[in-house]
């Protein structure tokens, strides 16, 4: 075979993967792309909402004050676990706890989240975090609002994306031919689209590929760290020396842990402080190291409840390779190391390839409109697939804000899982239909 | 054509993964206020890759890629 013939074949064989990939796919990757930009936001929004509806903020303070705040929290639900205790990353916001009362069972769980300031040591308001739009984003992104498998559905949802900019990058000279970059065609809907889509496409490609590479590997996290026994680098194991009731109710002097902060791990900027209540008699300090590229509260420190000494440090400078390219991941992926300038970014070039999405999808039905002699024209139904996705996301927000989290995760678990077998049954009639019916060639943009 | 073909299908995708690589970088830096040397090479070749993807020319475009490369590499190490 001619050496021309072979480079023919792999071209078309790189565009059937390129095709179908972003028919299959093209959809969730939208949706992740479109709350992503979104979702990358979600610290400024919260602290907005916290600002605006909650009016709530911290008294100016040399160091944070919480002692007090928590002391009477124990007092007033004496019953709570899972003590979580979120710090102001920006002078004048609020610290936060959260922590679970347990009932009879588990439905009967209160999960409730206080704003404490972190200047006068008090507590100044409450609120649900499950059913704020803070949460809706980042369920909607994290795993499409479905509790089962929604997660990894978003990581496979990740491979298809690496796939798509890999084979789109590999096929674009071919497609370009002699039209220079960045020359839009007018021509007719489907060549403007299909141009917007090859430059589009091109210019934020870096960018699409590391956001999928680490949406792939964020969505697969749970599961591949489990079968491939990967630990992550702040993970750590204490004996257990006291017992868990006796460890829960130790009494904490919150100057001194942050003293011992100050001395042990002096470039840490608490992020969040979770005490133990398992026996290991232990204050975990997740934060952050100012101008570092990790995932956030990655470093830590954890020190003794008694001598506020420490037991375990991960400080992300120091560790081996595997572990800051464990670290690098989330930081990549979220845009969070630069700013609101990076985060601006990070929104435009999401936006691009929701955009990627629907152009790639108008072009495909264009070239295959007078096969399939369809009624709708392809803008129209790309509209109305469009708006009803718009729709059905507003709506789940919707329920999720004023009704609840549960009954909104299960209307998306619904939706999702209804489209996943109703898409598996078309696909399965359509080759089963295909394979009956002659073969017939398809014309490419 | 062959110059068109290099130029167009492969230098100017290249460049474009560099720059978006680099815009990112030279916020970063601008972000945690690194006003260093450092910050100066990425100017640079942004502005390299910016003027190589404009013009279109073959000379920027190579030096920026690899400039930029370079700068990169030199950040991660050290």
């Amino acid at each position: 075979m001619k050496p021309d013939n072979t480079e023919k074949k792999n071209h078309n064989l790189l565009w059937k993967i390129h095709h179908w990939a972003g028919l299959y796919t093209g959809i969730v990757i939208g949706i992740l792309c479109f709350t992503g930009a979104l979702a990358v936001f979600i610290p400024e929004i919260d602290f907005m909402i916290q600002k605006n509806y909650y009016s709530v903020s911290s008294a100016p303070s040399a160091s944070p004050k919480i002692g007090a705040a928590l002391a009477q929290v124990k007092k007033d639900y004496p019953k709570m676990s899972g003590l979580l205790i979120d710090m102001p990353e920006k002078p004048g916001q609020v610290a936060t706890f959260s922590f679970l009362v347990k009932g009879k069972n588990k439905a009967s769980n209160q999960s409730h989240f206080l704003f404490v300031d972190a200047g006068k040591d008090k507590v100044v308001g409450s609120r649900d975090r499950q059913n704020s739009i803070v949460n809706y984003l980042r369920q909607m992104h994290v795993r499409l609002y479905e509790g089962f498998w929604g997660r990894q559905l978003v990581g496979l949802g990740g491979v298809a994306f690496i796939v798509l900019t890999v084979t789109g990058f590999l096929i674009y000279g071919n497609f370009m031919k002699k039209q220079p970059y960045p020359k839009i065609r007018k021509k007719n809907i489907r060549i403007l689209m299909a141009d917007w889509h090859k430059i589009l496409g091109i210019s934020a490609l870096a960018f699409n590929f590391v956001i999928a590479c680490s949406g792939a590997w964020l969505g697969l996290q749970p599961k591949l760290m489990n079968w491939l026994n990967i630990k992550a680098p702040n993970d750590y194991d204490l004996p257990k020396v006291m017992k868990p009731k006796a460890d829960a109710q130790t009494a904490v002097h919150w100057d001194e842990v942050f003293k011992a902060v100050k001395q042990h791990f002096p470039d840490l900027k608490p992020g969040y402080i979770r005490p133990s209540e398992n026996g290991t008699a232990s204050i975990a300090i997740h934060g952050n190291v100012e101008g570092q590229v990790y995932e956030k509260n990655l470093n830590t420190l954890v020190i003794s409840k008694s001598t506020y000494q420490p037991l375990f440090k991960c400080d992300m400078r120091e560790r081996s390779f595997n572990d800051k390219f464990y670290g690098v991941q989330e930081a990549l992926h979220f845009g969070d190391f630069g700013g609101l300038g990076l985060k601006i970014l990070y929104t435009v070039l999401g936006l691009t390839s929701a955009f990627l999405s629907i152009s790639g999808f108008v072009v495909y039905l264009h070239r295959t409109d007078k096969k399939q002699h369809r009624k709708i024209s392809p803008l129209k139904t790309t509209f109305i697939y469009t708006v009803l996705i718009l729709l059905i996301l507003t709506v789940i927000a919707m329920i999720s804000i004023f009704i609840g989290y549960r009954q909104a995760s299960t209307i998306a678990g619904i939706i999702v899982n209804g489209t996943l077998i109703l898409f598996a049954i078309y696909a399965l009639v359509n080759y089963i239909t295909k394979k009956i019916k002659p073969k017939t060639s398809t014309t490419r943009v | 054509m062959k110059e068109f073909r290099l130029i167009q299908h492969n230098l100017i995708p290249l460049a474009l993964i560099a720059g978006n690589i680099a815009i990112a970088h030279l916020i970063y830096l601008l972000a945690i206020g690194l006003y260093g040397y450092n910050l100066v090479m990425v100017s640079m070749g942004v502005t390299a890759l910016t003027l190589g993807i404009v013009r279109p020319n073959k000379y920027l475009l190579l030096a920026g890629i690899i400039f930029y490369t370079v700068v990169l590499f030199f950040g991660i190490l050290l």
